[in-house]
């Protein structure tokens, strides 16, 4: 029959506790411990990260409610002015007379989603623009208008 | 009958059965220590748990107590400071946008609600220059008392700093005066 020495039973069953006590548990405690710690001072940091996001994201609502869509523009809305458009900037070149003229400048100044940012306008000499006598007068305009459109 | 060893020299032994058993009840407090450490885990996550409630709860976060979360919370931190920046960038563009557009929009409508055809003044718009922040307009005006041009640059001064020119101003037929003006002007 197969059978060992009490006194090496004993020495081995000793040396088996301490270990796997000391490998199970000591490593599992600092592990535990360490996950604890760091979620712990994590969750604060991402308390606040994602308050400050909320906030900015509500200031930013509260300022698009005075916004609206940008303008629309097509060919020939003003008589005699070639417009393009490049990106958020759109330019109008032309021959107008008064009332036009002014017909342009109030449909940007009225939009809240744009503002004229340049104006060249040079009269014709020999018939000059008055804003008060429209029809006869004319003028070479270049206008470039910004406008703001709005990222979802 | 009993079996006796009477050597007096005997080793103590035990039998392959009976050692292997002992060396598993060794085993036994390890595993309780295992145990005992799972449930102070579960135990200590619980009470995170409850500390942040809040957070936990508006981004539903699924806090198991892993490694895992550890990454979880931090790309989710990265990601709302990644938006943070994007918005803030954003709602500058935006108030810098407002701001122009107001200057601007403001400061034509100083310069046109004066063009306005009466009995005594008439101003003719020759040529004018804008900017964002300056401005030159050059005008004729046909006026009998005085000059509306002159209301403009005091409107215009609330807005920014200007500069008034009269090249020149001369009296025509019917007792009424011409004159020809520069204004240029430059937004605070």
């Amino acid at each position: 029959m197969l059978v060992i020495k009490r006194k090496y039973l004993l020495l081995i069953g000793i040396a088996i506790l301490f270990t796997s006590l000391i490998l199970s548990t000591i490593p599992r405690y600092l592990e535990i411990r360490k996950i604890s710690e760091n979620i712990e001072n994590e969750l604060p940091k991402l308390e606040k990260s994602y308050n400050r996001y909320i906030e900015q994201l509500k200031a930013i609502e509260e300022i698009k409610k005075i916004l609206k869509n940008p303008p629309e523009i097509e060919p020939g809305m003003f008589n005699g002015v070639r417009i393009s458009r490049r990106g958020e900037e759109i330019t109008l070149r032309g021959v107008v007379n008064g009332e036009e003229f002014v017909k342009m400048l109030n449909y940007f100044i009225r939009n809240p989603n744009s503002y004229i940012e340049y104006i060249n306008l040079r009269n014709h000499a020999e018939n000059p623009m008055s804003i008060s006598t429209p029809v006869e007068s004319q003028a070479d305009v270049h206008i470039k208008v910004r406008i703001l459109e709005l990222k979802k | 009958m009993e079996k006796l060893n009477l050597y007096n020299k005997k080793v103590k032994v035990v039998s392959l059965k009976s050692a292997i058993a002992f060396l598993i009840i060794m085993l036994l407090p390890s595993i309780g220590g295992y145990i005992f450490l799972s449930h102070l885990h579960k135990h200590t996550i619980g009470k995170i748990k409850v500390r942040h409630a809040e957070i936990i709860k508006k981004l539903r976060l699924d806090i198991t107590g892993s490694k895992d979360d550890i990454d979880d919370i931090e790309n989710l931190i990265r990601e709302y400071d990644t938006r943070f920046v994007v918005l803030t960038r954003q709602r500058k563009d935006i108030i810098d946008f407002l701001k122009s557009a107001y200057t601007t929009k403001k400061v034509l409508r100083e310069v046109f609600k004066n063009f306005e055809k009466t009995e005594d003044n008439w101003m003719i718009l020759s040529k004018m220059l804008m900017n964002p922040d300056r401005m030159s307009l050059h005008i004729y005006e046909i006026y009998t008392n005085r000059r509306k041009s002159d209301d403009m640059v005091k409107d215009l001064r609330n807005l920014g700093n200007v500069k008034e020119n009269v090249l020149f101003d001369v009296f025509t037929t019917e007792g009424k005066k011409m004159s020809r003006v520069v204004i240029d002007f430059v937004s605070h």
